[in-house]
């Protein structure tokens, strides 16, 4: 891991340890939604029998759509915590 | 009546039961009496009714995906986007968004989603908006205008989108506005004409309170007797308020305030009122034909070919009888509804007939409440208006129709897919 210039070794002041493990943890939060977007649309659209090695167009509309779906869902879902979050 | 039958047919002897049935408290099994009959055969009547309704609607339903599935077996590239259709939605007279919502997601969806074409609602509650978005898309694109970030734009140079598009109209008023957009894009000028901008701001109640008060306020200054008839609680109150005000600095300041606050309360109020009204069109109808053409229309070959889907919705008591005939029947309606989908999905199209394609669904209108019909006559609503087209754009205009020989099964297989077989 040698993002952000961690792992060079060097001592640096300017870096805060806080600030970089939530850039971590926030990676690990995208990355797991990206899975398991994938996972739901991919056993949502695509049918368990294999037939060809592309996407025909009713499954990647789905995909398209699937997507869509699932952010706009995220998106609402954050939402509606952060106003619960701000009420209590 | 049954009471005469239970007393004239003699008591039958009850035959001896089963002790162990009887033991376990089960009831003796008798046929239904006359009364329970008639209860089971009602509700096993119109269950029944209902299901074989049910099970057509989703077997014409059937019929209509077959017909077009095999679009969405079509391999498509990593890169590619499928076709995008518009739909059109607005709340039918005197009734909800969701009564328009579900016959989409009823009759038309399945039929788009099982040939892998995307779908773009525009869903519109007032009249009148959905002619100003079609017309201002078309305003857009004659102005040149590109409102897509740099991103959206490296995107669409590496992601191809299949470019046949299409416009879905659900019901008559839908369809109506759309003409009406069309045309409006087309013909009208690009930026609203002066003569709109008080038209569309000045629109306010006869002279409500806050246009009496402004008055009262000035009163004092130009110290004119309040008319007597004029004199009503708000005057009489302001005429207190200046009573209790002591002369001085103090006086000069408040009331300017006061104005202030009133005049923006009335702002406030006219802003809401533009508000709640959809945007007045560009061009009133009668001045189609006497329009310039814009030189940008001579560029474009065609128009985007259009799709009126019927919507057939009564409302009322007296209708009772009509709307349960519906209710029974409407696997026909997904049969009609079926075939003018497929008929977009196939992409059939031919010429705009102004005979008969300004009409199509004009029988709807007599559907719709009379008493909102009247009014929308008053009040000069849109959706009472007869569709005026122009000759310029209807020949640019088409229509989408199903092919004749469809229903000869004259559909073949190939290898790129179905074709039509002449």
């Amino acid at each position: 891991m040698s993002m952000f210039g961690m792992g060079l070794g060097r001592p640096q002041s300017d870096y805060d340890e806080n600030k970089i493990n939530a850039i971590k943890g926030e990676m690990l939060m995208v990355s797991a939604m990206k899975d398991k977007m994938t996972n739901i649309c991919y056993e949502k659209c695509v049918p368990p029998h294999y037939s060809e090695n592309d996407l025909n167009k009713g499954e990647s509309n789905c995909v398209d759509r699937c997507a869509a779906k699932f952010f706009e869902t995220i998106k609402i879902v954050g939402s509606e915590l952060q106003k619960q979050a701000a009420q209590q | 009546m049954s009471s005469e039958m239970s007393t004239s047919t003699p008591p039958v002897p009850e035959k001896p039961r089963n002790p162990v049935f009887e033991a376990m408290g089960i009831p003796r099994i008798r046929l239904p009496g006359p009364k329970m009959s008639v209860f089971l055969l009602t509700v096993a009547g119109i269950a029944g009714l209902i299901y074989y309704d049910k099970r057509e609607r989703r077997a014409n339903r059937q019929k209509w995906k077959d017909r077009v599935s095999h679009f969405a077996e079509q391999p498509l590239p990593v890169t590619a986007l499928t076709r995008k259709v518009t739909v059109y939605l607005s709340p039918p007279p005197g009734d909800h968004m969701e009564v328009t919502m579900e016959h989409f997601t009823q009759y038309v969806k399945p039929i788009l989603t099982a040939a892998a074409i995307d779908w773009e609602l525009v869903k519109e509650q007032r009249q009148g908006d959905i002619r100003y978005e079609v017309a201002e898309a078309i305003r857009r694109q004659r102005r040149g205008d590109d409102d897509r970030t740099p991103e959206q734009k490296a995107l669409s140079s590496v992601i191809t989108r299949d470019t046949d598009g299409g416009a879905i109209c659900i019901g008559r008023g839908a369809y109506k506005e759309y003409l009406h957009g069309v045309h409006e894009g087309w013909l009208g000028p690009l930026e609203p004409p002066a003569s709109l901008e008080p038209v569309a701001t000045t629109p306010q109640p006869p002279s409500t309170e806050p246009a009496a008060d402004v008055k009262d306020s000035f009163v004092e200054s130009a110290d004119i007797v309040i008319n007597e008839a004029n004199a009503s609680s708000a005057a009489a109150e302001s005429g207190v308020v200046t009573a209790q005000t002591p002369p001085g600095a103090n006086e000069s300041e408040k009331p300017v305030s006061e104005e202030e606050q009133k005049i923006k309360d009335e702002e406030q109020k006219k802003k809401d009122e533009t508000a709640k009204k959809s945007p007045k069109a560009y061009i009133s109808t009668e001045d189609y034909a006497t329009a310039p053409t814009p030189a940008e229309f001579s560029k474009i070959d065609h128009l985007e070919p259009i799709m009126y889907i019927p919507h057939p919705h009564i409302l009322g008591f007296r209708h009772t009888p009509i709307r349960t005939y519906r209710y029974f029947t409407k696997r026909n309606l997904a049969d009609k509804v079926g075939a003018v989908t497929a008929a977009v999905v196939l992409n059939n199209f031919r010429q705009f007939i102004p005979r008969i394609d300004v009409e199509a669904g004009k029988h709807e209108e007599d559907e719709w409440p009379v008493k909102w019909k009247q009014t929308g006559i008053e009040k000069g609503s849109e959706w009472m208006q007869d569709v005026v087209v122009d000759e310029r754009v209807v020949d640019k205009l088409r229509v989408y129709e199903l092919p004749n020989n469809l229903d000869d099964g004259g559909f073949v297989k190939n290898d790129d897919g179905f074709v039509a077989d002449k």
